[in-house]
């Protein structure tokens, strides 16, 4: 069965002046179906952000796929020219940023980049298109949509301008939404409101969320993929990974966020530093920091099946708390 | 036990083209010694200016603060040079903090060497047992702050800090601008300090759980007033104000067991244009007129307070009684 | 799964990768004829060619390339070559000093305006914009009528006519890097303020000072030799670009050479301190992506 989206064996390299590229990504492997939500999981430099920009063809300059597959209901990304992109960008694929102020044009009203986007993928005339797009702000919550359309983007709150930027994502139905990190910059109560908005919109289609935030991944997530150092070293169902987390990182980052009800015992820390993207990698990125190392882990292990839909790349893969 | 700092019916108000802008209404609060009182608020609450305003880097309009009980409200800079060494700051942003173009040595060493006098000698030996004590190497001394992760940076900003021996650090937003599994670190190395040299800390963030975690008492802000206050545990398993009840609701959490949801409707207001009585009316789920008309009082037990005229009317959100996950 | 994996890199267009490699290229190109410059300054300073003032009659108006004078003779025959040497520490001295004069009074002035609030900023900054309001022409006849010509009232003149434009640049500036997190450390770890600006502000500004020293030099250079050509600048018979290039202004139809030298030599330097400070501006914004 074809995913929507298949991400396989992407390696990304960023140009350094010794040689071989620094590995950003590692030989990537990411499946999402239709109308699942999958969120990838990681902290600053693990190269989240990069397979986001890797499906949009947006990486930036010195950055380069070096080898690797990405195919949206089959069809190749990679080598796509700048005009096919832009059919897909906006069109079968819709992004949402993670700072609506760079994400929307400051200077063009709210009506005018959604029009603009709606007349290029669906060819409707202006009226039409300003017709849909106060349809689809007011279904996402934004109050007085059709005065909303003649607004700039500062003149909204965060809560409203990421909105807007779902409402741009989503506006042309597309097939996948891939949303990076969206509510980081958002107040607590204002998080919840689009954490749920983006629940109920990501599944409509197909949805890939980056986040650094374990929580959030439990709000949204049908499931989890856990990336460090540019590898992808746990996956399954989300509860399934949060409640038996199988590799040492993934226990670690739970076991570090304060939750309610933990008051008193102290937090356990991750000790030392996430390594800088390198370009030979043989040992496990992780055995630095790892609890559990051994001399195994000078081979870096790779990502196999470790139970009902899951999978850790790990030589000591946890099993309810212990090592295996 | 002495009250180190107290703030009473504190107040600030900015002119701005659009308005007066009020960030601070009666704001009051104490913190004793090696205690750790957590302000909590989302933005226009008004906690950033509060910590800027107990540092006395803004002069409030009206009310009172004390340190170690003497009034310090209106001093001048320079009548304000001997109370800098019991209060220092830590902030978010450990790359903007930190001069680039100078030392470690010196950037640890700048407070010692502007309110004290010591030989190099003293001050180098004070640089080392500094490190030593934040967990970073002898050699970060001669590095510049490029040369570190953001977790190390905010180490030595925290060296800076304790430098003068403070007996009060405010700490706005210490972690939030640090990666996860290095927020630990640095919340474990803050209580340490507190175990080692009883500092009292005022933690200003807007993470509930990481409040929770090492506060002792807990201050709600909502648009520049204080809504509830009370010890930690009871501010999270019994709010007694809709908007604490509303924090905690939405506060995503791993374990979603036992979780009511309960979904805010609207925008934080702007604190240009505040709504009538009480400021949280607009949104709140439990609001009745005369919440439009008056504006309520802090009121309760002397441990734990609310403002509101209906404490207690939305139900505790959290349930503790689930089972805990599988954590060490 | 079926498909193959689509191997090697792809080639795209690096709009921003390049320019690295620019700036340093620019800067060390611009050093390099700065470092020419001063050489040269150096050796006809303390050895002032004979041939720019010894000249007969005989040997009036010659071209370039001729009879061994490089760059021709003047209407006085006297070698070009010579004479643009001959002006090189006077033109590139002046330069240097007005530029010191403006940059350090420019500099003084901003910070004392970011460091003051309410009226005495206010005062301040109206002198800044009356001076600048100011013809710097009339300042200039103004200041060599009371102190005469020569090397030291045209200095002064320059330095007093722009340190306004510095002050301005490093006035605005200063206010920006007042509001940095670290500048309110140290105001709340007691550092008193002077301390701030000299040792946190200070080496802040420090790249847009080099700049502002490059590009102000060239418009020192210029305006020397703008003065010179006009007649307030130098004593008539010392050899000054401007001098040389009023000179050929009478000649320009005998002799039209007579113009390349000394423009040759302005556009030389003035080339040179633009890639300077356009090198070093670049490199600053390039270095400010990575740390604060």
């Amino acid at each position: 069965m074809t995913g929507l989206l298949e991400i396989e064996e992407l390696s990304v390299g960023l140009a350094s002046n010794q040689g071989a590229p620094l590995l950003v990504l590692d030989r990537i492997n990411l499946t999402i179906r239709k109308g699942e939500i999958l969120c990838l999981v990681g902290e600053s430099g693990s190269g989240k952000s990069m397979t986001a920009l890797s499906v949009m063809g947006l990486l930036p300059p010195g950055v380069e796929v070096i080898s690797g597959s990405i195919r949206l209901n089959g069809q190749e990304l990679l080598g796509l020219s700048d005009t096919q992109w832009r059919t897909i960008r906006g069109g079968a694929i819709g992004m949402v940023f993670q700072d609506p102020m760079t994400g929307l044009n400051p200077v063009r009203t709210i009506g005018a980049q959604l029009s603009e986007t709606i007349r290029r993928h669906q060819g409707s005339s202006k009226e039409q298109a300003l017709a849909i797009a106060e349809a689809v702000l007011a279904s996402l919550g934004v109050p007085a949509a059709r005065e909303r359309l003649s607004v700039f983007p500062h003149q909204l709150s965060g809560g409203l301008r990421q909105r807007v930027m779902i409402a741009l994502a989503i506006v042309n139905r597309p097939g996948l939404i891939i949303a990076d990190e969206p509510t980081t910059a958002l107040d607590t109560t204002i998080q919840a409101q689009i954490l749920d908005l983006l629940r109920d919109r990501l599944a409509e289609a197909g949805g890939l969320m980056i986040t650094h935030d374990l929580a959030v991944a439990a709000e949204i997530a049908d499931r989890i993929s856990v990336i460090y150092h540019g590898r992808i070293i746990e996956e399954g169902p989300t509860q399934s990974v949060l409640a038996d987390p199988r590799h040492p990182y993934t226990a670690g980052l739970i076991e570090a966020v304060p939750d309610f009800g933990h008051k008193g015992r102290p937090l356990v820390p991750i000790p030392g530093q996430p390594p800088p993207p390198a370009a030979l990698r043989q040992f496990c990125s992780f055995r630095d920091r790892c609890r559990f190392a051994s001399p195994a882990c000078a081979e870096m292990p790779a990502l196999s099946a470790a139970g009902k839909s899951r999978k850790v790349a790990c030589h000591h893969a946890l099993h309810r708390g212990t090592a295996g | 036990m002495s009250l180190l700092l107290e703030a009473q019916d504190l107040s600030v108000a900015f002119d701005t083209p659009k308005g007066q802008l009020q960030a601070l209404d009666s704001v009051s609060l104490q913190l004793k010694q090696g205690e750790t009182l957590g302000l909590v608020g989302e933005s226009g609450s008004g906690k950033s200016t509060l910590a800027l305003t107990m540092m006395r880097a803004i002069a409030p309009s009206k009310g009172r603060i004390l340190v170690k009980g003497q009034e310090i409200s209106q001093l001048s800079r320079r009548a304000l040079r001997p109370f800098r060494q019991h209060m220092q700051m830590i902030f978010q942003d450990p790359y903007a903090s930190l001069d680039p173009r100078m030392t470690v040595r010196r950037i640890i060493a700048e407070p010692l060497n502007a309110l004290q006098k010591h030989t190099p000698d003293q001050v180098e030996a004070r640089v080392q047992e500094l490190l030593q004590a934040v967990g970073l190497p002898a050699e970060a001394a001669s590095l510049r702050p490029a040369q570190f992760s953001g977790g190390q940076r905010q180490r030595i900003a925290i060296a800076r800090a304790m430098s003068l021996k403070p007996e009060i650090i405010i700490a706005d937003e210490p972690v939030s601008a640090l990666d996860v599994s290095i927020q630990a670190q640095i919340v474990n190395l803050l209580q340490d300090i507190q175990q080692r040299t009883a500092v009292a800390y005022l933690v200003i963030a807007h993470d509930l759980p990481l409040v929770h975690q090492i506060a002792d008492r807990i201050l709600v802000l909502y648009l520049g007033r204080v809504v509830e206050e009370g010890p930690a545990e009871a501010i999270v398993a019994r709010p007694r104000h809709p908007y604490t009840a509303a924090l905690l609701a939405a506060t995503p959490r791993i374990d979603r067991g036992g979780h009511k949801k309960l979904i805010l409707k609207g925008d934080p207001p702007s604190p240009i244009n505040r709504p009538s009585g009480c400021a949280f009316h607009p949104r709140c789920p439990a609001a009745k007129p005369q919440c439009l008309a008056e504006t309520p009082v802090l009121s309760g037990s002397d441990e734990h307070r609310a403002a509101c005229h209906f404490p207690g009317a939305i139900p505790p959100p959290l349930d503790f009684s689930a089972k805990p996950k599988n954590r060490r | 799964m079926s498909t193959q994996p689509a191997f090697g890199l792809f080639k795209r267009r690096h709009a921003g990768f390049k320019k690295p490699a620019m700036a340093d290229a620019m800067l060390i190109l611009g050093l390099c004829m700065a470092a020419i410059l001063v050489v040269l300054t150096l050796v006809f300073g303390l050895n002032p060619p004979q041939s720019a003032n010894t000249g007969s009659l005989m040997t009036r108006f010659k071209p370039p390339a001729l009879d061994g004078y490089l760059l021709g003779t003047d209407q006085l025959g006297r070698s070009l070559a010579g004479r643009v040497a001959a002006g090189m520490p006077w033109a590139l001295g002046v330069a240097m000093v007005a530029t010191s004069i403006s940059l350090i009074v420019g500099t003084a002035i901003g910070l004392v305006a970011a460091s003051l609030d309410g009226w005495p900023r206010r005062i301040i900054r109206m002198v800044i914009d009356t001076v600048i309001a100011f013809p710097s022409l009339v300042i200039a006849v103004t200041v060599i009528a009371l102190l005469g010509r020569g090397f030291w009232p045209l200095a002064l003149t320059l330095g007093l006519a722009t340190w306004p434009i510095s002050a301005r640049v490093v006035f605005a500036e200063a206010m920006s890097i007042v509001q940095r997190d670290y500048v309110l450390a140290a105001d709340l770890a007691g550092v008193a303020w002077p301390k701030i600006m000299v040792f946190h502000v200070l080496p802040a500004l420090r790249p847009t000072l080099l700049t502002m020293f490059a590009f102000t030099f060239a418009d020192m250079l210029i305006a020397e030799s703008a003065l010179s050509f006009l007649g307030l600048g130098v004593p008539l018979s010392a050899p000054s670009w401007g001098n040389i290039l009023s000179e050929s202004r009478e000649s320009l139809v005998v002799a039209p050479w007579m113009m390349l030298a000394p423009a040759a030599a302005i556009i030389f330097s003035v080339v040179a301190l633009n890639l300077i400070g356009d090198g070093i501006s670049a490199i600053s914004r390039r270095n400010s992506g990575r740390a604060s």
